[in-house]
């Protein structure tokens, strides 16, 4: 099965074409923002929005602002925007300053499933509002929150760069096809973490599954990542992944946890793990080895992320509007507001992971130009086509599967 | 005294009881280093990490010595307001669970009635339930609360007070076991003695039972102040928009846990070590007081 | 005088009701409504509808009940060992105490000052494979490169027993101390004295077999818990064989061995922390399958029902308990 090549995600291809700076300079963007571009090569984007004329921003915010009279409240993940010394937001407050909205940020989401149960399914379930109107989720949750209705839509007439600047592999996502339920926040990569002075260089993700680092490795306790990576190795493809290469990918996984090959299954703790010697290698996050272990990323530091040669996972959080907020124009206005490419390019710079602005590469190179040639924040083509993202699941499929997972995991 | 005098008396001892006397010299006390050393070494790395200047975002290894997080400890996003939040809920969930489970303990301690083993039961319920199911439980019942004509936000949409009834109910069971115990062997014949004398039940309590029962009172409410302050899995769920210091910590330690939360779990440690060195000193000065009152 | 037996009779009502209706609004009645959510049957997406399915609480236990037996061994496994360290401990406090009693008990108590998830984190700093304990015996070539204490079945006892020590030892040193030394000195003139060395060595013999068991049957290399297990009993054992002690402290310390072992048996049971921060997937207890149920798989039915079993199981094993220690209230001393 391994020698079978990975089938491509047509996202994915599309996206290698479009990569990097070529959506940057639609018209709309240019005269929105004013931001200079390097490429103006005229945009893909099928939206009829896209070519709005320049006024549409000004005529948006004046609408948006006409609507607005409530707070924005905003749940977001900790550490996941630009922060400053003395703990104020600068982007936020620039926002706030711009728009005359008022954001009430809370870093209060730590885990999806945590999030949608203390905070999301109740209210939702007695058709009432939750407390908030934007919160950031993983695709698959934005998944099950749209199949459930759950979700409201974004007034795209007032997101002109939103449209515009949305890199366009993010269109159309099969939970979104419209692309005006979830804008997407920042995206990330699931590939191998290891302790380079203990392991040397590794790059395969056979390694995972073998009793070469037996107690020293971990797993990710997403379904997605772990299940995910053990299907790319046996050549399957976790964006059609059909019931039987589950299987099949599964078993591995739950061969390898009962063998102790697996030391434990974490979220991102196996962070602690690796800086205190206890794991060696681990199904990682791209954006942890940058941000958490080592923040001055250098070549031959200990501490790697690597893409495996057979693929990894690529994954992406999400700003969402929950059924029932009053304030969904405050919401559209801060999406659009992100969506500027130097908006984008302030709070990339600070979290450090993959960006999903188009344009926000080119605002890099001039702030940054070490950030903007990470790979680990902007992908180069080679590794964008090894990137996999899992499919939509329907609602059986996301009980059952989520239920094998969890036994194989030992629950 | 007594005990000195009794191993004086047994110095030309057996062998064992030599063995007996070295092991009570030097075993026993060496013994409690060891374990007190276990108790309070998780807490002394705590503290330790906080004079840290870790690389990256997390406080895992050290590195050196800094006196940065020390100085700017509420430097962190939404940090102030969690530990405000944390303290305003400790103290407001203390006072009332302390003053509802006292009086539950008298009660028990004191009157035989219909209902007394239910009660008996039902305080020992919330004790014996996972977190979890408290938490999702509330959380449950404050959403179906819209259904009920109960004003709103009093509990939902969820809130500090929700966080506080929540704290308070789980509190109450600890306050009663430990003030029951307290009056487990409590001198009854005084409170006979006051009432004998034409003191009323309400000055009787006050002036006899109340200050008899204060140690007992005052150990209940560092308990809950305790659980309250410390709590994770059920204000999860009835908290809402509301941070608290242990959400928080848990919050951050997904994306590596900032400096600042160890500064802030010192100065509370050492805010405890203070409180409860001052509540022991004056309950010295209190039983001195009463000593040089009773001997006048 | 009528009025003063109305009093009486009206009383401790009065002192119940505050309390007690709280107690009956919010856990009485979300529990009534966890129990009916246990009788679901649907799934999150298509909604869940009230089927009054009783069937899943033969399922979820025969589906469970390893975690649940897991759950009860560690807890039960915690209790002893914490009874183990803490009953000397007390015993110490209270009758060798001296002027350091009360620096003594503070240091029992101090850790509840910090914030348990601090306190565990801080345990994997001092644990972690080359970190502050086990970094220079490695280094030292005294211990294999391979060898580990995090993520294993000890590991999590050991948390659990730490987290508890404190609610162990302090029943114990209030019941002890309460004791008149002056009974305890008269049997230990009237009997053989305090120690006996035989004691010792019945306690190493009995806890290093315990932990070889132990070590053996959870797959955890037989000597790391036979040493431990040995030097525990051998303290133990040190204790318990002297007459003294057994005639009259054990028998007067019983209310406080049953408070402080309920207080650290039941959450022990239930706990889900220490098993997902210290353990590995061979050690996971019936509390990290209910948060799983609830928060991963979102199946509220199984959760639900798996928090009634364990409560149930809880409740029936005190009664038992109370039933062979002879106490008949429930919360009777403490702390």
């Amino acid at each position: 099965m391994s020698d079978q090549p990975a089938r491509i995600n047509p996202d994915l291809t599309r996206r290698r074409f479009l990569q990097g700076t070529a959506l940057a300079g639609t018209a709309a963007f240019l005269a929105a923002c004013g931001t200079p571009a390097k490429s103006a090569a005229p945009s893909a984007a099928p939206s009829v929005e896209a070519s709005a004329p320049a006024t549409a921003s000004a005529e948006a915010s004046a609408a948006a602002t006409a609507a607005t009279s409530g707070d924005l409240r905003w749940a977001n993940w900790i550490g996941y925007i630009d922060t400053a010394d003395d703990g104020s937001f600068p982007t936020i407050k620039k926002f706030e300053d711009e728009s005359g909205i008022k954001v009430t940020y809370s870093e209060k989401i730590d885990g999806n499933e945590t999030f949608f149960t203390s905070d999301l399914q109740a209210p939702l379930d007695a058709g009432l509002p939750t407390e908030w109107d934007l919160v950031v989720v993983t695709d698959w949750m934005v998944a099950r929150l749209a199949r459930l209705g759950w979700l409201e839509k974004i007034d795209t007439s007032l997101t002109p760069n939103f449209v515009a600047n949305l890199a366009p592999n993010y269109k159309g996502r099969s939970f979104d096809p419209d692309t005006n339920l979830a804008a997407p926040w920042q995206s990330g990569m699931t590939g191998l973490g290891f302790d380079q002075k203990k392991t040397g260089a590794l790059d395969s993700l056979d390694v995972l599954f073998t009793d070469k680092y037996k107690g020293k490795l971990t797993y990710l306790d997403e379904m997605r990542d772990t299940v995910g990576l053990s299907a790319i190795r046996l050549g399957s493809d976790p964006a059609a992944l059909t019931q039987e290469q589950f299987d099949a990918a599964l078993a591995e996984v739950d061969k390898a946890v009962k063998a102790g090959i697996v030391r434990a299954v974490t979220g991102n703790s196996y962070v602690e793990d690796m800086a205190g010697g206890s794991a060696v290698l681990a199904i990682a996050w791209s954006g942890d080895v940058l941000g958490l272990l080592v923040p001055d990323q250098k070549p031959d530091q200990d501490f790697q992320w690597a893409l495996p040669k057979e693929g990894g996972m690529l994954w992406t959080d999400n700003m969402v509007i929950p059924k029932g907020s009053p304030n969904t124009a405050q919401a559209a206005r801060w999406i659009d507001f992100y969506y500027d490419p130097t908006n984008a390019a302030t709070i990339e710079a600070y979290v450090n992971y993959v960006c999903p602005v188009a344009g926000a590469k080119d605002v890099m190179l001039t702030l940054d130009p070490e950030i903007a040639n990470n790979p680990l924040i902007f992908p180069p083509d080679d590794w964008v086509a090894r990137l996999h993202q899992f499919r939509a699941t329907t609602a059986e499929e996301e009980t059952a599967w989520s239920e094998a997972f969890t036994k194989a995991m030992g629950l | 005294m007594a005990s000195a005098t009794a191993v004086a008396g047994r110095r030309r001892g057996s062998g064992s009881e030599r063995l007996g006397r070295f092991l009570d010299r030097w075993l026993l006390p060496l013994y409690v280093v060891g374990v007190t050393t276990y108790l309070i070494l998780p807490v002394a790395v705590m503290i330790l990490f906080s004079f840290n200047d870790p690389t990256g975002r997390s406080n895992l290894n050290w590195r050196e010595f800094s006196l940065g997080a020390w100085l700017n400890p509420l430097g962190r996003p939404g940090l102030s307001d969690a530990v405000r939040n944390s303290i305003v809920v400790a103290l407001l969930s203390t006072v009332i669970a302390t003053a509802f489970g006292t009086m539950i303990a008298l009660a028990l301690a004191r009157y035989n009635f219909r209902g007394r083993a239910a009660t008996n039961v039902l305080i020992f319920l919330p004790m014996s339930t996972p977190e979890i199911v408290l938490g999702a439980s509330l959380l449950t019942t404050f959403v179906a609360s819209v259904q009920l004509p109960i004003p709103e936000g009093l509990v939902f949409p969820l809130s500090i007070r929700t966080i506080l009834i929540a704290h308070i109910m789980f509190n109450i069971s600890y306050v009663v076991v430990t003030v029951k115990a307290r009056l487990a062997n409590f001198p009854r014949h005084l409170e006979e003695a006051a009432m004998d004398l034409g003191a009323n039940e309400w000055t009787t309590f006050w002036k006899v039972t109340f200050p008899l029962i204060l140690p007992g009172v005052i150990a209940a409410a560092l308990l809950a102040f305790s659980l309250s302050i410390d709590d994770f899995v059920i204000t999860a769920f009835t908290s809402g928009q509301t941070q608290t210091f242990p959400l928080y910590i848990y919050g951050s330690q997904l994306r590596g846990i900032p400096v600042q939360v160890n500064v802030i779990g010192t100065i509370i440690f050492v805010s405890a070590v203070a409180l409860v060195v001052l509540s022991t000193l004056w309950q010295r000065r209190v039983a001195a007081r009463d000593y040089a009152g009773s001997v006048a | 005088m009528r009025r003063a037996i109305r009093l009486r009779a009206i009383a401790p009502y009065a002192l119940l009701l505050p309390g007690l209706l709280w107690l009956a609004l919010f856990y009485v009645y979300p529990a009534i409504q966890m129990f009916l959510t246990s009788l679901w049957t649907g799934n999150i997406s298509d909604g869940y509808v009230q089927t009054w399915n009783w069937a899943i609480y033969p399922e979820a236990i025969g589906e469970y009940w390893p975690w649940l037996a897991r759950s009860i061994v560690y807890g039960g496994l915690a209790t002893v060992l914490a009874f183990a360290l803490g009953f000397p401990l007390a015993y110490a406090i209270a009758f060798r105490g001296g002027a350091y009693k009360n620096v003594l008990l503070f240091l029992v108590i101090a850790p509840f000052f910090t914030s348990f998830l601090l306190r565990t984190i801080s345990w994997k700093i001092i644990l972690a494979d080359n970190g502050l304990l086990l970094g220079p015996i490695k280094a030292a070539g005294i211990l294999p490169d391979e060898f580990r204490l995090l993520a294993t079945p000890a590991a999590v006892i050991a948390g659990i027993t730490y987290n508890f020590l404190p609610f162990m030892t302090l029943p114990l040193y209030v019941a002890l101390e309460r004791m008149d030394k002056r009974l305890i000195e008269a049997a230990e003139d009237l009997y053989a004295g305090p120690w006996r060395p035989q004691g010792t060595i019945v306690g190493v013999i009995i806890g290093g077999v315990l932990g070889f068991v132990v070590g053996t049957v959870m797959d955890y290399g037989a000597l790391t818990l036979a040493i431990p297990g040995a030097v525990v009993g051998g303290l133990v054992g040190t204790f318990l064989i002297s007459q003294a002690f057994i005639r009259v402290t054990l028998p007067l310390a019983l209310p406080g061995i049953f408070a402080g072992s309920l207080l650290t048996f039941i959450p022990a049971v239930g706990d889900f922390v220490n098993a997902e921060l210290l353990g590995n997937p061979q050690s996971l207890m019936i509390g990290n399958v209910i948060e799983a149920r609830y928060l991963q798989v979102t199946d509220y039915p199984t959760a639900s029902a798996l928090s009634f079993v364990l409560m149930l199981a809880i409740l029936v094993g005190l009664f038992i308990y109370a039933r062979l220690l002879g106490t008949e209230d429930l919360t009777g001393a403490s702390i």
